[in-house]
């Protein structure tokens, strides 16, 4: 069983994101923390709810990111902090599947 | 501040002709220092608002004088200036034409040259989007800015236009009394048209009087209320959060940009007694886990409207908001913001709702519906047939186009009053039973709540790769409509990334497709046309 760790999740995010970097002319290895994606447009509502939902099926973890602030929703740190700080709690029957940091 | 000391245009303003900024004159005489506003960390009194919105109007009076058309353009979104903005134009006896931040520079330029506006408002954030959007306008305008200190400098980049800053503003007071006619514009709409030009809906004052008298009724809208603000100026349902709030002296509360996807928290910080959203926000909510149960004891009521309402978001939300009643509003724009309703009452709602889908429910008090067959006769009751309804909502018609006007507003035979065809497919209800959606009778569909017309996108798609044979749909499907579009064009040769790019120039971000996929040709069914029903079943092969 592998650690989830923030760095895992923000690796599947940008892979989520791979073609729309692309569009933009960026590179994952370039992308910083504070990158919003919503901001930048490489997501919009209903891209981030398949994003969740290939985190979810990823990490094998039912997230709950009703209470994460707003501002901080769609940006790359801080999204990738709370998604692996929720798989840390659901730890028990947290598995890590075909993922390559 | 005393009543009295209030600019003399409240008093002297409205007249005695009743129009859409008299509840707000009246609520700026009774409760000048409650808050009427919070926008952008800004909390502004009634007072305040009426003087911000006060010093427009004289300046536009002023300084803009032209009557032809009484219409005045607002580029202005989540900021003072957008509200002040639309209560000046109302103020200074002109109806207001919004437009749209989000959307590309062309569509607004479209909106704004159409609508033949003399001046338009502008607030600080869209100082960028200026001159893409007038550099290319050749009729002289009037460019109010309130907010901009120094307008030198923008007026020398916009050399064709008379660009006004603060320095340039009139004071409240210098407002001269207007008459307002209750038949005139109070707003004009732009909507996605199907031919690829967008149908500007002319709205009259006592179309949206008629409708803000039923919600403040029904709803019991009062000083303590606080309502939420989340709909853009260029959707109709922005008019219900001013005008319900001004109506009655409450307090409007308007999100920041990027507290609508997951607005959770500002529900509980805002303290709101009164939510209204487009379906999707609860299914995006409740998706994220944010519709706990108990989650916004300070509702009243929970308010949806603009596309289907899925009755799994409707009894979620109805467990995070105990406190509330949730309600389901229908309306198109062309019958003023919403005109029947539903309220959600659990298990017996369940058994009233139709393929995972809350009804529309039945008519506001005024309003009649009749539901037809392609002849425009009635149905029988159980029977499904498209909606028409009728009543003092139905609004003036289309904006210099008696064509579609007439194609639309019609009299029935055996009917007397003009009925506007709402394209919606909708059950003939039994005695005593809601109305139930079921889809539309064209090719128009809601993204995420926005209405788009399939063929205007097809028409953008068809200028820009040459190409007839093109079809758009709405894909993927969500809960409550659709979440995107993706097109086919019927050429392998196509420059997709060019079709994209030219696509956004011009069209809102939620009508560009997501991706276009080319087939050598497009399948056509057994009349001739293109099969969407096979485009469709080739996405959801390959989903």
């Amino acid at each position: 069983m592998s650690a989830v760790t923030a760095a895992t999740v923000r690796a599947l995010i940008l892979r989520e994101c791979e073609e729309s970097l692309a569009d933009f002319g960026m590179r994952a290895e370039d992308v910083a923390d504070e990158l919003d994606l919503r901001q930048y447009g490489l997501i919009d509502s209903l891209g981030f709810l398949e994003l969740v939902t290939t985190l979810e099926a990823e990490l094998d973890i039912a997230l709950d990111l009703g209470d994460l602030p707003p501002e901080e929703l769609t940006v790359l740190g801080p999204l990738s902090h709370a998604v692996a700080e929720q798989a840390a709690a659901q730890r028990g029957t947290t598995t890590l599947r075909a993922v390559q940091p | 501040m005393r009543a009295d000391l209030l600019a003399p245009s409240v008093a002297a303003a409205s007249g005695t002709q009743r129009s859409l900024r008299s509840g707000f004159e009246r609520s700026c005489e009774q409760h000048p220092e409650r808050a009427a506003l919070e926008v952008a960390g800004t909390t502004l009194t009634y007072a305040q608002l009426h003087e911000r919105a006060a010093a427009i109007a004289a300046t536009l009076q002023r300084r803009a004088p032209g009557d032809e058309p009484p219409l005045t353009a607002l580029l202005a979104a989540r900021s003072v200036t957008a509200f002040a903005g639309v209560l000046g134009i109302l103020l200074r006896g002109h109806g207001y034409v919004p437009l749209n931040p989000k959307f590309p520079a062309d569509r607004n330029r479209e909106m704004l040259e159409r609508a033949g506006c003399g001046a338009v408002v502008v607030d600080m954030e869209r100082l960028s989007a200026l001159e893409p959007l007038l550099g290319a306008v050749q009729r002289p305008l009037v460019v109010l800015v309130p907010e901009l200190d120094h307008a030198g400098e923008l007026a020398a980049r916009l050399p064709q236009h008379t660009v006004l800053g603060a320095a340039d503003l009139e004071p409240a007071d210098a407002l001269e009394p207007t008459a307002v006619d209750p038949d005139g514009i109070a707003y004009l709409l732009f909507t996605s048209g199907s031919t690829g030009k967008p149908k500007g809906v002319m709205v009259a004052h006592r179309n949206v009087l008629a409708f803000v008298d039923v919600m403040v009724e029904r709803y019991g809208i009062g000083v303590g209320d606080r309502l939420s603000q989340t709909f853009d100026l260029t959707f109709d349902l922005s008019a219900f959060d001013m005008f319900v709030t001004w109506e009655r002296g409450a307090c409007l509360c308007c999100p920041p940009e990027e507290a609508l996807m997951s607005p959770a928290r500002f529900i509980r910080d805002a303290e709101l007694t009164v939510w209204f959203s487009v379906p999707s926000t609860g299914v995006f909510m409740r998706r994220l886990g944010a519709l706990k149960p108990d989650a916004f004891p300070s509702l009243r009521w929970s308010l949806f409207c603009g596309e289907p309402l899925p009755v799994e978001v409707a009894r979620a939300w109805a467990a995070a908001a105990p406190n509330s009643q949730v309600e389901n509003l229908y309306g198109p724009t062309e019958l003023t913001i919403a005109c029947a309703l539903y309220r959600w009452v659990g298990e017996r709602s369940l058994a009233e709702s139709e393929h995972g889908v809350v009804p529309i429910g039945t008519p506001y008090a005024g309003m009649r519906a009749i539901v037809v067959d392609e002849a425009l006769r009635s149905v029988e009751p159980g029977d499904a047939g498209e909606l028409l309804m009728t009543g003092p909502q139905v609004t003036l018609g289309y904006w210099q186009d008696r064509e579609r006007t007439d194609a639309a507003f019609v009299v029935p035979p055996g009917e007397e009053a003009v009925f506007y065809r709402t394209g919606d497919r909708v059950r003939r209800p039994l005695d005593g039973r809601p109305m139930t959606y079921l889809g539309r009778v064209d090719h128009q569909i809601k993204v995420l709540g926005h209405r788009v017309e399939l063929g205007e996108i097809e028409a953008a798609l068809r200028e820009a790769t040459g190409v007839d044979a093109v079809v758009a749909l709405g894909w993927p499907l969500t809960e409550s409509g659709a979440g995107a579009i993706v097109a086919f064009v019927g050429d392998l040769e196509v420059d997709v990334p060019a079709a994209l790019a030219a696509a956004r120039e011009r069209l809102p971000a939620y009508m560009v497709p997501r991706a276009i996929h080319l087939l050598a040709e497009l399948p056509l069914n057994a009349n001739g046309k293109f099969d969407r029903r096979a485009l469709r079943e080739r996405l959801e092969g390959s989903a």
